[in-house]
């Protein structure tokens, strides 16, 4: 009778994935601007735009790095996880000298940046083949809004794998809702929430050994490439957390033990004023901005991620599958702590102002489950069609609003996200929904219809929409959008 | 039973076997280029080649066990039921249960949760979990290892029967287990 335990099966895959790493990991880079580390629970390098330029050399290869305490062979950006912090302002250019040294090809994704879908700049249609380089150029907007976005490979079909390996920055854009005094004044942190999966031999476990359907998930929860890394609050007791869910398929359902979050942007995009939430669920792709007070006894609060739900393929609740065994009980992902009880700071009560969008011109419904493709066998599927690559799924007009339903029909959540234009929930399940933001991501939940209008503004060109549970996208859950000028 | 089972990970179908990570969806629909003004579902093409499953060679042509057996799954299974057709391929006769109570079923068998799938079917007393290959039923009911109750395909591997996808072949294994959830390795795909 064979029982295999964890550890057994840490010690057979061990033979599994195999990339020659060592050797090189400590090759000298040219480096624009030099990064600075900053803050306690941050020591992510930065760079910042000067001169209304950001310049950098960035490289994609795998590289050691020490991961909960031991070394483990990921993907890197700059030898980083995560990937350096990218700061400018709107009207900054931004040129970006990337290098792949990956074993494969990649390209990269500048998540909810409004800038060109085309040529050098985001277009995930690039393909920059293993050892290849190529310059990305674009210029932000004058009037481009400041917040919290980021950047990560689209290469379909290799996007899970190389997130999961721990591809992923923040792409911060500086403006005037930064100078609002109350958050100026604000201890600033930022959260890049990630999970890994490692065999013991430091190894990122095979694809092929993933639970795909599902969306893969790793038994390692990292904050900043740490794991429960402190924070400590320091002044006038107001922290503002920009948090980044960078995990291919796993959602977080945070809380912060004994006091609410005020979010004060979705998806980098500020709200008109903050909204108090008990929690905070961010599906893969999301970001949230936060505000804390820090008001309650002095002592140490835990960030825990409690568990949720995201569904199963109809069996057994979801339950014990997929060796997702940490699904029942609250995981803390980080400390806060503070010495003192602080007075603390007054909220900002006006942020941005954000004016509902005008009345669509056209309406479309986009189904999304997974089944048994003629032409492909088992896929995630939008309208019963898994992605190809030669069709144009989608073709809208510029300058144009829509309406989008997206209607899950599946038995797993589907978190849908649209590349280059935010577009606001006009409801869901026929409920209106009363809170205005804009965002490039929504949670469709199993079963949900959710009704988004979006504007199609500034850039014509071909890009896509997709599910951003990675694997599903992987498996087909994408369409190509055409905008045409 | 529960402290047994929790011994067990559905990750242990995974042994050594190695699959390259990279997969990608040919296209096979180049003329078929159609902008979907509408976004409606696009008719596939019937001209399009239709995928051929490696598992409808037969291996256990000499088998002469049961041949009727009850498959319960979700109304909305998809794959299920294209596992049934492979089971039907293989000479079995099917009573297909569709019924959303899987859960229920599932524990009214004992199937142990970590071992769980999607469709569960029963076969001469037997519990068949998931996406077996037919021809591991067939040997299975042949053999009928002792102390053994069914056996099982945990979760949904892609390639296994039923879940076929054109370039992506998961290993997987299919797992023996007694009436205390306890496993053992009944058979092993590391590629197929």
């Amino acid at each position: 009778m064979i029982k295999l335990n964890r550890r057994q099966f840490i010690a057979l895959g061990i033979g599994g994935a195999g990339v020659a790493i060592a050797g090189n990991w400590l090759r000298q880079e040219t480096i624009s601007s030099q990064p600075v580390p900053q803050s306690s629970v941050d020591l992510t390098p930065i760079y910042q735009s000067n001169d209304g330029l950001l310049e950098l050399d960035l490289e994609a290869r795998e590289r050691i790095v020490e991961l909960a305490g031991r070394q483990a062979s990921l993907l890197t950006y700059n030898g980083q996880i995560p990937a350096p912090r990218l700061e400018a302002k709107p009207g900054d250019k931004v040129r970006i000298y990337f290098t792949n040294n990956l074993q494969q090809p990649t390209n990269i994704h500048y998540h909810g940046l409004h800038i060109p879908l085309t040529g050098n700049a985001d277009n995930v249609f690039l393909e920059i083949e293993s050892g290849k380089k190529l310059t990305y150029e674009f210029q932000i907007p004058n009037n481009h809004p400041s917040g919290t976005f980021w950047y990560h490979p689209h290469l379909h079909g290799l996007v899970a794998e190389q997130l999961f390996g721990g591809l992923a920055g923040l792409f911060i854009v500086r403006g005037k809702d930064d100078e609002i005094p109350e958050l100026k004044a604000a201890q600033e942190e930022f959260l890049v929430l990630q999970d890994f999966s490692i065999n013991a031999d430091g190894k990122r476990t095979n694809s092929a050994h993933m639970s795909l359907m599902m969306g893969r998930e790793g038994e390692l929860i990292a904050i900043n490439g740490r794991i429960n890394p402190s924070i400590a609050l320091s002044k006038g007791g107001l922290l503002r957390l920009r948090i980044l869910n960078a995990s291919p398929s796993r959602f977080y359902r945070l809380a912060l033990e004994d006091h609410s979050f005020y979010q004060i942007a979705t998806d980098g995009n500020s709200l008109s004023e903050p909204i108090e939430v008990a929690q905070l669920l961010l599906t893969p792709g999301q970001r949230a901005d936060v505000l804390i007070r820090g008001d309650k006894e002095s002592g140490q609060y835990s960030l825990l991620n409690l568990p949720y739900d995201r569904g199963s393929m109809g069996m057994m609740g979801g339950r014990g599958m997929m060796g997702r065994n940490n699904r029942d009980e609250p995981i803390t992902l980080a400390t806060v702590n503070y010495e003192y009880a602080v007075e603390s700071m007054a909220l900002p009560s006006k942020l941005n102002s954000i004016s509902a969008l005008p009345e669509p011109q056209t309406v479309r419904r986009f189904e999304l489950n997974h089944g048994m493709s003629p032409a492909v066998g088992m896929a995630f599927l939008i309208n019963g069609e898994p992605y190809n690559h030669d069709v144009i799924h989608t073709q809208v007009k510029l300058n144009t609003i829509e309406d989008w339903e997206l209607i899950n029909t599946g038995v797993m959540d589907h978190p849908f996200h649209i590349h280059g234009n935010a577009f606001q929930i006009i409801s869901r399940n026929g409920q209106p929904e009363s809170l205005l933001a804009l965002r490039d991501t929504v949670l469709v939940k199993r079963g949900e219809t959710v009704r988004i209008r979006i504007p199609f503004r500034d850039f014509a060109g071909k890009t896509v929409y997709h599910c951003h549970v990675l694997d599903h996208e992987d498996l087909g859950m994408m369409g190509n959008l055409m905008i045409e000028a | 039973m529960s402290k047994l089972l929790s011994k067990i990970t559905v990750t242990s179908i995974a042994v050594a076997a190695v699959l390259g990570g990279a997969y990608y969806f040919t296209s096979t629909q180049g003329a078929n280029k159609a902008v979907s003004v509408n976004n409606s579902a696009i008719a596939q093409d019937t001209a399009q080649a239709t995928l051929v499953s490696v598992w409808d060679k037969e291996t256990e042509a000499d088998y002469s066990g049961t041949t009727e057996m009850t498959v319960y799954r979700s109304p909305t299974c998809g794959c299920c039921g294209v596992w049934v057709d492979h089971a039907q391929k293989h000479g079995f006769t099917i009573e297909d249960i569709k019924t959303d109570e899987m859960e229920a079923l599932k524990q009214k068998h004992n199937v142990p949760p970590e071992l769980a799938s999607c469709h569960t079917t029963i076969i001469d007393g037997y519990v068949m979990e998931g996406h077996i290959p037919a021809d591991d039923i067939k040997r299975f009911l042949a053999e009928k290892p002792d102390n053994m109750v069914g056996l099982a395909v945990p979760a949904m591997p892609i390639g296994t029967p039923g879940m076929e996808a054109k370039d992506i072949k998961q290993p997987f294994q299919v797992l023996a287990f007694n009436d205390k959830g306890e496993v053992e390795v009944f058979n092993e795909y590391e590629s197929y």
